[in-house]
């Protein structure tokens, strides 16, 4: 019984996080609509009429082959559609339709940041900082091995466990909680999983990095200390680069920023080039 | 082996421009100089690793260029899916000669035909039960594969087998299985519509798509749109291969 409340209030928590997500970029989203998008492979992004594109995961029901997918509604005539209609889409049951809405939040959002963006490479920032001490990494990102050579404690919690990686449920709670510094990915919102593992990084130093990652301060509010998120240059390369099936150390058209909740000293570079 | 053979064809149209290439969740289109071409985009998210080291760079490259990163790793899930796109962009269709525009009307199937469906055609298969009524869909989905049943438990008379097997590799399998059969079609919209490359299997038909609207059939791709959205926009062709007794 108790459970079950536990489990009411995870769900309302995260609908409340994503309906805070969607009301920011909503107040963005005033007569604009798509200009392009692009449901690739990995990766999807919407490039919306204010000149900004955004970037998201394309997140697909687990364990299904593309064709069987619950797809996207409008898939073919989604130009000019407005993009309050797509965005709305956050919460919608099908995953590659979460991932469209995610995108063009992030490229309404990208069309209006109020927060200051920095420059550097965050996984020196990470390894300078935290040298020794226990690392956790929700999502397995392609940087795992860097970080496990410096790190004193290295564990990866995954949905779909790799090697040694472990589930959120029994050991990857544990490893949260006694975490120093914790790297998430960004689909833990496309997933839904969000609010419940930034409830366990109490602790730690909490990184949110991905293509997914909104550049938005509604995070830091959760419990995110620095957003590591994509930026585009060249939306034309971008846009390229998705439709021909890159993954981001592959992104052309694009840099990372980072946004931090306090100012951090970033070194130089762009861990992207390491990859 | 048919991907070789369309590596090697390729090979030979050197200087020939790819326009564009979308790798879309569902279906690849390849867009060049000569043609757009389609390929099924067969990757679940298990294969979520396996990753595209040239992606973002092969619009504006030439179909040689392509070939040679392609022709690396043959075995990439990913290379083999724009080999076939790029390779369906070049055809002809006015050398062509169409046989028509619906293959199980052209298998001429009959009562007590035994067909096999290799790959799920839905649309089809009341088309081919108000044939015959022995009918087998061998598909994952449906709890068997082709690889599970044995050549000699192999009874078909007529096959419809999905091109998406040139692209996991299956299809030398599954021909050797049907070269007994009466008749057997490829088709689907990955379909190379080159009579010549199947000329040592007993393919009868290649029943595959001619792309008309370009720009639409892109943007349908690019936005996660599948076969039912395109197909408006190609025109369904079947091309009957040389030396089959049909």
């Amino acid at each position: 019984m108790n459970k079950g409340k536990e489990n009411k209030t995870e769900i309302s928590n995260i609908d409340f996080f994503l309906k805070e997500l969607h009301d920011e970029a909503k107040a963005r989203s005033a007569g604009a609509v798509v200009e392009k998008a692009c449901v690739g492979v990995y990766m999807t992004c919407v490039e919306n009429s204010l000149g900004k594109m955004g970037v998201s995961y394309t997140w697909r029901d687990e364990n299904l082959v593309p064709h069987l997918c619950r797809g996207i509604k409008d898939a073919g005539n989604l130009r000019g559609k407005a993009m309050g209609e797509i965005i709305d889409l956050i919460d919608s049951p099908s995953s590659l339709e979460r991932s469209l809405a995610m995108a063009g939040i992030n490229s309404l959002l990208n069309a209006d940041l109020s927060m200051q963006a920095q420059s550097g490479d965050m996984l020196l920032y990470l390894r300078d900082n935290f040298k020794g001490k226990k690392i956790a990494m929700v999502g397995h990102f392609p940087f795992a091995d860097e970080m496990k050579k410096w790190a004193g404690e290295f564990h990866v919690i995954e949905k779909n466990p790799v090697g040694d990686d472990v589930l959120f449920e029994g050991a990857g709670k544990k490893y949260l909680n006694e975490a120093d510094a914790t790297v998430i990915t960004g689909t833990t919102i496309l997933n839904k999983s969000f609010v419940e593992v930034i409830g366990e990084c109490k602790n730690s130093f909490n990184v949110m990095l991905g293509p997914t990652v909104p550049p938005s301060a509604v995070l830091f509010k959760y419990g995110v200390n620095a957003i590591v998120a994509i930026k585009a240059t060249d939306n034309a390369q971008l846009y390229s680069s998705i439709a021909e099936g890159a993954i981001v150390p592959r992104f052309k058209g694009s840099e990372m920023v980072t946004y931090c909740r306090e100012k951090i000293e970033l070194p130089r570079g762009d861990f992207r080039t390491r990859i | 082996m048919i991907l070789k053979k369309i590596f090697e064809k390729l090979k030979k149209l050197g200087n020939v421009k790819i326009l564009r290439l979308v790798i879309g969740l569902g279906y690849t289109v390849a867009h060049t100089e000569m043609g757009l071409g389609f390929s099924y985009t067969l990757i679940s998210r298990k294969d979520s690793c396996t990753v595209n080291p040239t992606a973002g760079s092969f619009a504006g490259k030439t179909v040689a260029e392509a070939v040679n990163i392609i022709g690396r790793d043959l075995n990439n899930i990913i290379n083999r899916t724009v080999l076939i796109a790029l390779f369906n962009s070049t055809v002809d269709f006015d050398a062509l000669r169409s046989a028509g525009g619906d293959a199980v009307e052209l298998m001429e199937l009959k009562p007590d035909d035994q067909v096999y469906m290799v790959g799920y055609f839905e649309p089809l298969v009341a088309a081919i039960r108000s044939r015959c009524g022995n009918l087998k869909i061998i598909e994952e989905r449906h709890g068997e594969t082709t690889s599970a049943i044995d050549g000699a438990e192999w009874k078909s008379t007529a096959n419809l087998i999905t091109s998406t097997s040139l692209i996991n590799g299956t299809f030398e399998d599954i021909a050797k299985k049907c070269e007994r059969s009466r008749v057997n079609c490829l088709m689907g919209p990955s379909t190379p519509l080159d009579p010549e490359l199947f000329k040592e299997h007993n393919i009868t038909f290649l029943a595959g798509l001619k792309p008309l609207n370009y720009d639409r059939i892109i943007e349908i791709v690019s936005e996660g749109g599948g076969t039912k959205l395109f197909n408006k926009h190609c025109e369904k062709i079947v091309v009957k291969c040389a030396g089959s007794a049909l």
